[in-house]
């Protein structure tokens, strides 16, 4: 059955939708749009969807991913029109495109994520200091971080996960770019240029995922 | 700035609005703005079917908005409190003292501590007399409004009964009037409209209510108001959904209001009177307008007793029929104990697991017909038995512990239905790996406006020695046994029969930090007992009291409708064992409802 890609926008209310939300809403939103969903066989019935790569709650999403079968063929068109009139606010569809199905899922395809993250430093910064801070975070050998997962502690080398990561600011403005494997979070990397000398309370940080990637586009 | 505080609390989308069917309005353009106020947290709210009316009713008007706030979880309010933000509405992000008319809705006792941590978070002052121009108009309805007077000096105004009709007339009146002091004269004149502040109580030695006398220009009681007819409202048909998971997540679909079935514990049964039944045709129409509009695939039929709807099977085969291969199933929520609504249950089901509900309430025939509740043991074991043989495995049975002339008999009893139960579903043959019933047993609370609201709660030590016993004998296979705190059935049972003096010391508990005291993690006992002993004022008073019928009761003045008389009269019934019959299909029992306010029962089904 055919399978569509659609790349969508998760920001304002709904980037505070956690996944499991988001899945919810967007069956919900197919369901409004008439859109003929393919569901799974089975005790419970779930509509054939597949997600890129789940965002954190409070992080917004620029080019979110996600494949959806159909029981027919639509126009593309027709989808994203469709959806755009049925989803909550915070979720609007950019692009779809008809995919072929049976290879890899997409979540197995996604290597790197792509975040931004604008804040306001504590004290400013020249740029050259920027660059230094980050240079010397670059040139650790490992980076920890704590993870809790439910009641369990776990200590986690992000430092092989980065894969880029630059910055610019402006006095006391400062726009950072990271481009880092699927399992690091925006935030371990802004605590640990903190401790590297940045001067700014990571709190204050707002996250965007900008895109994510596989060995190459993925849309 | 909102942003930082919403990445730190739980559940931040319960505080972020932008959900299907939302309406924002232009705050600037317009007039009118009002707070739709529930007092508990999102996931609750979002769940009552009166806020979509209301939400719908309210936001119809273009000269008026309609938004709604819900009570902060703990964890919010105490960023919102760090970071000096005003608790605010979801869709216009507003501070509450911004509003023109605050409305709570009174679901539930207690409640009561967070709504006034909902006033004092929003800028507004608690008490209703410093509250001056500028000051919003602070209002409640719902069912706790027929006794709100441990509330009423936080209240401008109350709203007994319907709330479709009364309060386009409270809107159109603070359309015309904008002055604070012109608004409330206003609605002084609104038929179901309760301003305390009219009123002055006074009290005997023995601390029973002397008087409730009412200022020149009140009137002495202050009567509901009722929808004659429900088919002239529109159900709401554009709900808000929400986009996280909530306590139900299905559409409600209202089919009819008021149950005359005179189950003598039960509230609602008098204060919604008569029974009203919307039509079919309208009912189908509106059930496939809010499932194209919405996309959920569960639609829930509610009513005090659906399955009495005399047109449930054909409404139910109608949505089947026509929605079922899309996906969507219809629920019901608890069943009248017969075979018949099993019957319904099954062909709406449709495939999927779930448990049946079912509310025998007592376990004796004649704690049964105490309190009326119509149901016999053949009756249970016949509803029961076909559940499991239409394939159900799992029960679900409501009792009640505490009900006026039980003994312990009655209390035996319980375990002996269940067990009844349990045998019908090995009988019928469900597996035993997965029969379950479950056994959900509460303690009865004397509620204002019943047969029993002479009657006191049965002592704390009382029911827990019978929950102690109830446990101990259903510990059996296959059976699971619920119980709901005493402590906090004792609290609902001093608020439903409190009168004025308390509300100081609801002021009290709330400063100490009591909220969210239904929810059994929040509830703090020991604050409400320290309350308490500070203002002088004994729980175990309003709780235990039993009133004779001449007595003055601190609800006396607000009518639903129903004679005193006729009370009484089921009253003294109860304490007889004597049933009294439903005046839907049958005889009237001349509660003298219908010819006081004008209206009568509609039911389709003329004969039985």
């Amino acid at each position: 059955m055919p399978l569509y890609r659609i790349c969508f926008q998760k920001t304002g209310p709904a980037s505070y939708l956690s996944h499991l939300d988001l899945v919810r809403v967007m069956e919900r939103s197919a369901r409004r749009a008439g859109l003929p969903l393919a569901y799974s066989e089975g005790f419970n019935p779930h509509p054939k969807m597949a997600f890129a790569s789940p965002l954190p709650v409070g992080i917004s999403g620029e080019e979110e991913l996600a494949d959806i079968e159909l029981e027919n063929e639509v126009t593309a068109d027709s989808i994203m029109e469709g959806l755009n009139r049925s989803l909550p606010d915070g979720l609007a569809v950019r692009r779809v495109r008809r995919v072929e199905g049976g290879g890899r899922s997409l979540m197995a395809q996604v290597q790197t994520s792509v975040y931004r993250l604008t804040g306001q430093l504590d004290a400013p910064l020249e740029p050259e200091e920027l660059n230094q801070v980050i240079e010397r975070l670059l040139a650790r050998e490992t980076i920890s971080v704590t993870r809790r997962i439910k009641d369990k502690t776990r200590i986690v080398d992000v430092r092989p996960a980065i894969v880029a990561l630059s910055g610019v600011c402006n006095g006391l403005v400062v726009d950072l770019s990271i481009a880092a494997a699927i399992g690091v979070r925006p935030q371990d990397v802004l605590t640990a240029l903190v401790e590297e000398g940045l001067p700014a309370d990571p709190a204050v940080f707002t996250p965007v995922r900008l895109a994510v990637f596989g060995a190459g586009p993925l849309y | 700035m909102l942003d930082n505080i919403l990445r730190r609390v739980q559940k931040p989308a319960r505080y972020v609005g932008g959900e299907w069917n939302a309406c924002v309005k232009d705050w600037a353009k317009t007039p009118l703005r009002v707070a739709f106020c529930f007092p508990d947290v999102y996931e609750v709210g979002m769940s009552y079917p009166g806020l979509q009316i209301l939400y719908q009713l309210g936001n119809r008007r273009e000269d008026v908005l309609w938004e709604r706030v819900f009570a902060p979880w703990p964890d919010m309010e105490e960023e919102l409190r760090k970071a000096g933000v005003p608790l605010f509405s979801l869709e216009s992000k507003k501070a509450l003292r911004e509003f023109d008319i605050v409305a709570f809705t009174l679901q539930y006792e207690l409640t009561a501590t967070n709504i006034l941590n909902m006033l004092d978070l929003g800028g507004i002052p608690l008490w209703a007399s410093e509250r001056k121009d500028g000051d919003p108009l602070v209002m409640a309805g719902g069912p706790c409004a027929f006794n709100p007077e441990p509330l009423a000096p936080f209240f401008d105004a109350f709203v007994l009964g319907e709330g479709e009709e009364v309060m386009e007339e409270v809107l159109a009146a603070c359309r015309e009037t904008g002055d604070r002091a012109g608004r409330l004269a206003r609605l002084a004149g609104i038929r179901g409209v309760y301003l305390p502040n009219l009123y002055d109580v006074s009290y005997r030695e023995d601390g029973r209510v002397a008087s409730v006398v009412p200022r020149p220009g009140a009137s002495p009681k202050v009567t509901k108001r009722v929808v004659a007819d429900l088919d002239r409202q529109a159900p709401p048909v554009r709900p808000v959904i929400p986009s996280t998971a909530v306590i139900h997540d299905r559409v409600t679909l209202e089919v009819f209001r008021g149950c005359t079935h005179g189950c003598r514990f039960c509230q609602a049964g008098i204060i919604y009177r008569p029974v009203r039944e919307r039509s079919l045709p309208l009912l189908l129409k509106a059930a496939g307008e809010v499932l194209e509009d919405t996309g959920l695939d569960e639609i829930s039929l509610v009513s005090l007793s659906t399955t009495d709807y005399s047109d449930i099977g054909p409404l139910m085969r109608g949505i089947a029929d026509r929605w079922g291969p899309t996906g969507v199933n219809v629920s019901l929520p608890s069943l009248r104990v017969d075979a018949f609504a099993v019957d319904l249950a099954r062909e709406a089901r449709r495939g999927r697991g779930g448990s049946l509900t079912f509310a025998p309430e007592a376990g004796t025939q004649r704690l049964r017909d105490v309190i009326n509740k119509g149901v016999t043991e053949a009756d249970l074991t016949t509803a029961v038995t076909a559940a499991f043989t239409a394939g159900w495995q799992a029960v679900k049975l409501y009792f009640m512990i505490g009900l006026p002339t039980e003994t312990s008999e009655d209390v035996a009893g319980i375990v002996d239905l269940v067990q009844k139960v349990v045998a019908a579903g090995r009988s019928a043959g469900v597996p035993p790996a997965r029969l379950k019933v479950t056994a959900s047993v509460s303690s009865f609370v004397p509620k204002a406006h019943t047969p029993f609201q002479w009657e006191g709660q049965d002592e704390r030590t009382e029911l827990l020695a019978k929950q102690a016993y109830l446990r101990e004998h259903l510990r059996l296979k296959h059976v699971a046994f619920n119980w709901h705190d005493p402590e906090a059935g004792f609290l609902e049972a001093v608020l439903a029969r409190g009168d004025r003096r308390l509300a100081p010391v609801i002021e009290r508990a709330w400063a100490k930090g009591c909220r969210f005291d239904g929810w059994s993690e929040w509830f703090r006992p020991l604050w409400w007992e320290e309350a308490f002993r500070e203002t002088g004022l004994s729980a175990d008073w309003y709780a235990y009291q039993r009133y004779d019928y001449g007595d003055t009761l601190p609800w006396d003045h607000l009518d639903c409708g129903v004679d005193r008389s006729f009370l009484i009269e089921e009253h003294r019934r109860a304490l007889a064992g004597e049933a009294t019959a439903d005046c839907r299909n049958g005889e009237c029992a001349g509660c003298g409802l219908c010819p006081a306010l004008e209206v009568e029962p509609i039911s389709r089904r003329k004969t039985t």
